[in-house]
């Protein structure tokens, strides 16, 4: 993976109490996301969205969606298999029902990540517990790397991601092309796109 | 009569049967070595350095689990803060700290949480209805440049290149429009 490091660009601490332990993980990288960017084009800072992010919870991520939501979940979905838990286990950590549907949604690399035949799945149980308009960000992997290694991704900024590698490569599956993505996302439509330099590509899709 | 005895003064003693909260600062703690199964009431503050299984219930007060604290239950006080590991729902009436070396899995209600650099989460954080001002709307985002109402308009307003947030282009190759 080809991102490099912002030098001497402050980047938060979100991992590892121990500094000895922070010591020994692989670095955070920074870089741009535009993605990130346009998901939050616009939004009031009024505390009245809701947001769902599929990652792990950290102290910068929660700050930057605190200025937008009163309601708040890490479902920590990404990292599962890190704690031994099958893909099918960790999806149940999506809820089915909630009392107050999600307007944000960060899925992050889900769609790499997960197996093939439970995509659409787990797009349509977003789809069940998100409003009509709500965004979604998604980043896939268009890179070339088919061994790649599953990473941690934070916010620095409403227009930043930092993102660590947290465990080891794991075999990628087909790439996906982006009228795959547009096909498995539905009913989110996509409506904007970025292709990040190293291969990535950042979707934003709206819900019908 | 200098050397009369004085009646004798009656200090307050603590009725058993009526729980007062206990002067600031008083902290109840279960040590490292004990393990409760069941329900933990009581007013005044609790450090839980040892393991509980049930629920912990002290609304008023605070409660502290620290670095070798290890509950399965959910917490209902005052203030709730984590250094160790719980397993269910925190509940409280002012502010949920998570410290860096918590780890927690279950969902939290208050209108404050801190959650430090570090701290393992994984759930729902619910900080209560935000001011009349800005009110929350559950049915429906309030999405500001939302065009819902022009059919002509992309159904977010995100379509266009004019509603591009200015952005930083060093990593962006090309945007593709969608």
């Amino acid at each position: 993976m080809g991102w490099l490091p912002r030098m001497g660009r402050s980047v938060p601490r979100d991992v590892g109490a121990e500094e000895a332990q922070e010591e020994a993980r692989p670095p955070l990288v920074e870089r741009s996301a535009p993605g990130i960017a346009a998901l939050f084009g616009n939004l009031q800072e009024d505390g009245s969205h809701a947001v769902l992010d599929l990652g792990p919870a950290s102290e910068s991520s929660f700050r930057l969606y605190s200025r937008f939501a009163r309601l708040i979940r890490f479902a920590g979905i990404l990292e599962a298999p890190l704690r031994g838990e099958t893909w099918t286990e960790a999806l149940r950590l999506v809820p089915e029902n909630v009392e107050t549907p999600f307007d944000l949604v960060l899925a992050w690399n889900l769609l790499d990540r997960v197996p093939p035949e439970l995509r659409s799945p787990v797009v349509a149980r977003l789809a069940g517990i998100t409003v009509q308009g709500a965004r979604l960000y998604l980043l896939v992997d268009a890179s070339k790397e088919r061994t790649p290694q599953p990473l941690r991704f934070t916010l620095s900024g409403l227009d930043r991601v930092c993102q660590q590698v947290v465990g080891d490569p794991y075999p990628a599956g087909a790439l996906l092309l982006p009228a795959e993505v547009k096909r498995l996302l539905r009913p989110f439509q996509v409506v904007q796109a970025f292709t990040l330099k190293d291969g990535f590509r950042e979707y934003v899709s709206v819900r019908d | 009569m200098p050397n009369e005895p004085q009646p004798e003064k009656q200090t307050p003693r603590p009725d058993p049967h009526r729980s007062s909260p206990p002067a600031t600062g008083e902290r109840a703690t279960i040590g490292r070595s004990i393990t409760i199964r069941g329900e933990v009431s009581g007013d005044e503050d609790l450090l839980i350095q040892g393991q509980v299984d049930g629920s912990v219930e002290l609304k008023e007060q605070a409660v502290t689990v620290g670095r070798e604290g290890k509950v399965k239950a959910n917490i209902t006080a005052r203030m709730v803060t984590v250094e160790g590991e719980v397993e269910g729902d925190l509940k409280a009436d002012e502010q949920v700290i998570l410290r860096s070396s918590a780890k927690v899995q279950g969902d939290i209600t208050a209108p404050r949480v801190v959650l430090e650099d570090g701290a393992n989460f994984r759930g729902g954080i619910d900080m209560g209805t935000p001011s009349p001002k800005g009110e929350r709307v559950a049915q429906r985002p309030s999405l500001a440049g939302d065009k819902h109402s022009e059919p002509a308009q992309s159904p977010t307003g995100l379509s266009g290149a004019g509603s591009m947030p200015k952005k930083d282009s060093a990593d962006t190759v090309s945007k593709a429009g969608a």
